[in-house]
């Protein structure tokens, strides 16, 4: 199981290599857990917990190559997977934006990381306010107030309820419908990946507030 | 008996010029430095007016004085035995920290010391000689013991590890590429003849040192400016380098040189180690003279939008010259020294120029620059006459020079570059033939060939190949010619990846090579990222890290600790790396633009120091693996250079096309093309066509029966 699911965010980073969709892809390791396996890029880089990342902070990223994939506007996406024998135990599925809107002649004469350096030093330099996105599955952190499948914006602490833990395809349609549409649009590999059964819906704590939730795939039914 | 000149006072160049006259008339064989070295010691460092380096006499250094004692204003014999006392103590402090010179607690090779006067003196004393019988003076000293030679030149040649060496700490195997490599680090070198004397000879004037990259030109530089500095510590000097790259290497070089001179550190506030532009995190050389003008240094974001890419900086420099018309301020600097010369903008130099103290003609101005960066002259280094500019009367400010040519090549092995150039220029294509020629064929020479048959003159047949004399030693000792280089075809881009990525895991595994040991070249930098994408994950698959220079990390930094760089072509210039694997080799073999796409082909072989791999796949890439291999049968490299006309026909022929001429190419292809199906379809006949049309075809494919296209297609029309 844990094979497929490698082979599968392999094949996603290296279609992203081949539609010029990504500057740099990072090899997908596996990683011992207490309980089993990770899915996951090479190499630490630990984000001071409990905090929003600031432009540093991307920077560091992006230094430390603390990524699954780099992509050529500047946008970073870390995709993690852990599990225990074949189930999936936890998840963090993150969208980085980059601050800046990044030049194509610029990066062209300087590659991507020094053009990004000489955009952060330029005093003139609007600064994008969109903010990172970050799917987390931890069913062991949650709580009442802590939902096992989450979604973070905004507020480092924003745990917005969703029902069940998000699956590779779902990400990736996600992302790209919403963030990239004029990709999605042009690249159906990317539009129609594969979507595959998620988890049993948990029940949110309070299923009047606002969180997210889906259909499975196959039935189309929600499930009870 | 060589002279090689430092910078001496003119009364003693004079003597100096006399007595290698004498020297020579008397049979003695060696190397005579004038004004050179300059020994360390205590307190400031000791001038040696002469210095004879000569394994038949040994070494004798001289000491000029114009009247012996007991002749009216001569000095005491006292004193002048002092002084040849405190010469001898100077030198041999200075050889004794060379273990290999010392034999037990003294120095197994002495240094004579001798005073010469234009007249005799009247004592007959074995280290005092007027000019007339110093040659038999020198004669009678006995030769350098046996087995010193070597460690004596070395001692006195300024010995230095020409290769920067890496710890390689996990070498297990004796015969592994990693302990190759280790080896080869190890090669300590002298300077050769040709880096020492561009080094210590600083005349007046413009200085160019040329040489194909890799033949030492940093080091050269770098201790030429470290014996200037040492002679003239009151001198505002400035040394300037463009990539980043070379500031550590300079700085390093610079303080060593002067340490051996001086003692002592460098005065960094006289010698300044300037980048040619700058900016508010470091000192440059277009900032100071922006300044001194009174105009505020522009940065690079300005000067891109103003005057685009690719003429920022010349905008800028121009700037500051116009300012200057109106202007005189004074002079900064004594003497300038510039690296990489080939990179800036004629602009600078011209302000440069205005800036070095002198007369206009004798200005101290030495550049260093790489010979055949590019194979064509096109892109090749103006000569001073261009590059300093006009005077108001029009005729140009700079009229003579001085040359220094270093003919050996340290980075690349001879059978990575004769092949280089030999591709690069297409001496062996066929159909086609040669794409393209120097204007100069001495070139040739110059870049450190030999002829072996034939001559270098437009229009003449030549053999040429590497010369032994230009080539180290290390090479052909630790190397295999067969190994050194090779070319690989493969059927698919796919394919390609994998036989690549496979021996990259053999390289760090059991070749034991580290990562950064190994670079990985693509032709095109425009389609960079997809063409990488399989490798990539070829290498993935294996656990192997890699990444695309200047996407993943500054472009400055080739190199990331274990992972595998991977560079464009453009990204990769300027570096080097001991296994090079290039990509895609068929993209560079034919069509249109091909001077630019052999120049990549050269540049990407050139960036080896030790082993390259030219992969390709497809049929251009078997045309090319049989083209190089005509040249890998004995690595010679004949051929009939072209003549005036024929270089001239070259040029426009196999140029860069601008984006409007690629489009009308791409469609009138586009055009043929459809035309050959209709054709083929029998939906369009021959004798539908106009009669024009019909000659033409006829007339190609008479062409095409006598074999070859070649590209005289425009002779007929």
């Amino acid at each position: 199981m844990t094979r497929d699911a490698e082979y599968e965010l392999r094949s996603f980073l290296e279609l992203l290599m081949v539609l010029g969709i990504a500057a740099h892809i990072r090899p997908v390791v596996r990683k011992s857990t207490s309980v089993g396996v990770r899915l996951t890029w090479p190499g630490e880089f630990v984000l001071q917990r409990g905090r929003t990342i600031d432009a540093d902070d991307y920077f560091g990223i992006l230094e430390h190559q603390s990524y699954s994939a780099l992509l050529t506007d500047g946008s970073v996406l870390q995709i993690s997977f852990d599990y225990e024998g074949s189930a999936l135990v936890g998840h963090r599925l993150a969208m980085i934006p980059c601050p800046y809107d990044v030049d194509s002649e610029l990066v062209m004469e300087f590659g991507l990381f020094d053009a990004l350096q000489l955009i952060r030093t330029d005093p003139h330099t609007k600064i994008l306010l969109r903010g990172p996105i970050r799917f987390d599955f931890d069913p062991n952190a949650a709580s009442d107030l802590h939902p096992a499948s989450h979604l973070t914006i905004i507020n480092n602490e924003s745990r917005i309820p969703i029902t069940r833990p998000i699956t590779l395809g779902h990400f990736i349609r996600f992302v790209f419908r919403h963030f990239f549409p004029h990709l999605h649009r042009t690249y159906d590999a990317l539009a129609q990946w594969k979507l595959s059964e998620g988890a049993p819906i948990a029940e949110p704590m309070e299923p009047t507030e606002l969180h997210l939730h889906w259909r499975s795939p196959s039935t189309g039914a929600p499930e009870p | 008996m060589q002279v090689v000149r430092g910078q001496a006072r003119p009364e003693v160049e004079m003597v100096a010029n006399d007595l290698a006259q004498r020297l020579e008339a008397a049979g003695v064989d060696g190397t005579l430095y004038v004004g050179y070295p300059l020994l360390a010691s205590a307190e400031n460092p000791v001038e040696i007016d002469a210095l004879l380096l000569s394994e038949a006499h040994g070494l004798v250094a001289f000491i000029f004085r114009s009247t012996p004692p007991g002749h009216g204003n001569g000095v005491a014999w006292d004193e002048l035995q002092d002084e040849q006392d405190e010469l001898v103590f100077a030198f041999r402090s200075n050889l004794g920290r060379h273990s290999s010179l010392r034999k037990g607690r003294d120095l197994a090779v002495d240094v004579t010391a001798m005073t010469v006067f234009p007249d005799l003196p009247d004592a007959d004393r074995p280290t005092y000689a007027g000019l007339s019988n110093v040659g038999d003076r020198v004669v009678a000293l006995p030769p350098v013991p046996a087995g010193l030679w070597e460690a004596l030149t070395a001692a006195l040649q300024r010995v230095v590890t020409m290769r920067p060496s890496k710890r390689r700490a996990s070498i297990k195997a004796e015969n592994s590429r990693g302990a190759v490599l280790r080896e080869m680090e190890r090669q300590i070198a002298n300077l050769d003849a040709w880096q020492q004397r561009a080094a210590i000879e600083s005349p007046e004037g413009i200085q160019r040192i040329r040489g194909l990259a890799g033949s030492g030109k940093t080091v050269v530089l770098a201790l030429k400016a470290a014996y200037l500095h040492a002679r003239n510590p009151e001198w505002d000097i400035a040394v300037v380098f463009y990539s980043r790259s070379l500031y550590q290497q300079l700085t390093e070089l610079i303080e060593r040189f002067t340490f051996e001179q001086t003692n002592d550190r460098p005065d960094w506030t006289k010698l300044r180690l300037l980048h040619a532009w700058g900016g508010s995190d470091r000192a440059g050389m277009y900032f100071e003279m922006a300044r001194a003008v009174g105009i505020a240094p522009r940065d690079y974001g300005y000067a891109r939008s103003v005057y685009g890419r690719v003429g920022a900086f010349s905008g800028i420099c121009r700037e500051v010259l116009d300012a200057l018309s109106v202007q005189s301020p004074g002079a900064l600097f004594d003497a300038v020294l510039i690296d990489e010369a080939q990179d800036l903008p004629v602009e600078f130099f011209q302000l440069v120029h205005r800036f070095t103290r002198g007369e206009t003609n004798r200005r101290r101005i030495f550049y260093a620059y790489d010979e055949l960066q590019s194979l064509s002259d096109l892109q090749s280094m103006p000569s001073p006459q261009d590059l300093f500019g006009r005077g108001s009367d029009g005729s140009p400010l700079i009229q003579t020079w001085a040359d220094q040519v270093l003919r050996v090549c340290y980075r690349n092995t001879p059978w990575a570059l004769t092949l280089a150039h030999g591709l690069g220029l297409g001496v062996n294509r066929d159909p086609g033939g040669l794409i393209q020629h120097f204007d100069e064929p001495s070139l040739w020479s110059d870049v450190g060939y030999r002829v072996l048959e034939g001559e270098l003159r437009l229009g003449a047949a030549v053999e040429l190949e590497r010369d032994p004399d230009a080539t180290p030693d290390y090479f052909e000792r630790l190397l295999e010619q067969q190994d050194a280089v090779s070319l690989h075809r493969f059927e698919t881009p796919a394919l390609q990846a994998e036989w690549i990525a496979e021996e990259i895991q053999r390289n760090t595994t059991t070749d034991e090579l580290d990562h950064d040991d190994i670079l990985v070249v693509l032709p095109n930098a425009l389609n960079a990222r997809q063409a990488a994408a399989p490798l990539i994950g070829a290498l993935a698959r294996r656990g192997i890290s890699s990444h695309l220079v200047g996407d993943t990390s500054s472009r400055d930094q080739m190199f990331i600790p274990g992972s595998i760089a991977i560079a464009h072509i453009h990204r990769s210039k300027g570096n080097e790396a001991s296994m090079v694997y290039v990509v895609n080799s068929n993209e560079c073999e034919s069509g249109t633009e091909l001077l630019r796409k052999r120049n990549t082909l050269f540049t990407a072989i050139t960036r080896s120091k030790a082993w390259v791999r030219i992969c390709g796949w497809g049929e251009a890439m078997d045309r090319l693996v049989v083209e190089a291999a005509r040249i890998q049968l004995s690595y010679h490299l004949r051929f009939t250079i072209p003549t005036f006309e024929e270089l001239q026909r070259l040029r426009t022929l196999h140029r860069d096309q601008t984006p409007n001429e690629r489009q009308q190419a791409r469609r009138a292809e586009e055009g043929l093309r459809r035309f050959l199906d209709g054709y083929r379809a029998g939906v369009i006949s021959l004798e539908a066509l106009s009669p024009e049309l019909r000659t033409l075809i006829a007339d190609l494919q008479k062409r095409e029966e006598h074999g070859g296209f070649g590209e005289e297609l425009d002779e007929g029309l």
